[in-house]
């Protein structure tokens, strides 16, 4: 059993715990005509440039990898409790952003670039098991193969172990804009939302 | 600080500049920011009509290799000003990241996330957890 001091901190790696659904995490966007050229970029892009907003209003950026969950309509963002920062942003303000503009290693030909602007929501549950998002971890490790050394030996788990202490950032899309071959000097396309 | 954006400045050969739109939501879009180093701003052309705000901004650089390795990340916070000659972004910070703050950076940064995760766990009184090792390296395999 692990090591855990609050059942509802943790119920995130309890065995049996009530998974965040859906309707806990974020408002609902709407529901997105996605074109293909859109949906394969959520799924190849290896990062987009997720912001959250300091607390003076500037735009945090950095590079994360994503999980797009079209049936929940949502992005799911992981990050350490050891870089918590866009953590408590997204929890002092929703309003966030993903920029997909960097296809290297997507494979695809001529993609576009695209930006979803929308509403974050981060429990307080702390994840542990790679159980709890598996198709994450799993595109992870696929696309970087050379992170599977984290924590992958003895002497390395204890000074590792909070790469694996995970928070999880649920982002429900509110607007999503598309620039056609990643050319930002085209005006973009703004996808419509079905019925 | 400006010797660390010319130090590194040359790896990347574009940006990710992070504004505002009018609602107040992120609004990001990739450019090729021009140094000006006397006047210690970057010159923006803005190449298309966009949604983008003058007020806090920043300017992210980052690459990785096929395989999602060799990273490296850099972030200047700052603000963007507009004028009749266009965009230009001041930068205030420069915060490294991957593969641009040095072996030192790397200690330091190391340290820095073990001291964070720490506090993170102590300001809510919770008990480091144990990780599941061999969780993870069960499904690193399937993987």
């Amino acid at each position: 059993m692990r090591d855990v001091s609050t059942p509802e901190e943790w119920r995130g790696s309890m065995p049996g715990h009530r998974e965040e659904s859906a309707q806990d995490v974020a408002p609902s966007g709407g529901r997105f005509a996605l074109p293909p050229e859109v949906d394969e970029v959520f799924r190849e892009f290896r990062t987009c440039e997720f912001s959250t907003l300091a607390r003076d209003g500037t735009p945090i950026t950095w590079p994360l990898i994503t999980l797009w969950q079209p049936e929940e309509q949502r992005f799911v963002l992981t990050t350490s409790i050891g870089l918590p920062n866009k953590a408590f942003n997204a929890r002092r303000d929703g309003r966030v952003s993903l920029l997909f503009s960097d296809p290297t290693a997507s494979r695809l030909d001529d993609p576009p670039a695209v930006l979803v602007q929308g509403d974050a929501v981060v429990p307080e549950v702390i994840h542990t098991s790679p159980y709890d998002l598996e198709e994450y971890w799993q595109r992870t490790w696929r696309m970087q193969p050379a992170g599977k050394a984290y924590g992958s030996n003895f002497l390395t788990r204890s000074p590792m172990d909070w790469y694996y202490m995970r928070l999880y950032i649920y982002v429900r899309p509110r607007r999503i804009l598309v620039w056609p071959g990643g050319d930002f000097a085209k005006q973009p396309e703004e996808v419509d939302h079905v019925g | 600080m400006w010797a660390e954006i010319e130090k590194y400045l040359p790896l990347f050969e574009s940006a990710v500049l992070n504004t505002a739109d009018g609602e107040g939501y992120p609004y990001s879009i990739r450019c090729r920011p021009e140094l000006d180093r006397p006047a210690e701003i970057f010159r923006i052309d803005l190449l298309g009509e966009t949604d983008v705000q003058a007020g806090p901004a920043s300017l992210l650089f980052h690459n990785h290799d096929e395989e999602l390795w060799n990273q490296k990340i850099f972030l200047l916070r700052g603000r963007l000003e507009e004028s009749d000659d266009g965009h230009t972004f001041t930068p205030e910070k420069f915060v490294p990241s991957i593969g641009t703050g040095g072996l030192l950076g790397t200690v330091h940064m190391i340290r820095s996330v073990r001291r964070a995760s720490a506090g993170y766990l102590g300001r809510r009184n919770l008990v480091r957890p144990s990780i599941p090792w061999d969780e993870i390296e069960a499904l690193k395999k399937e993987a």
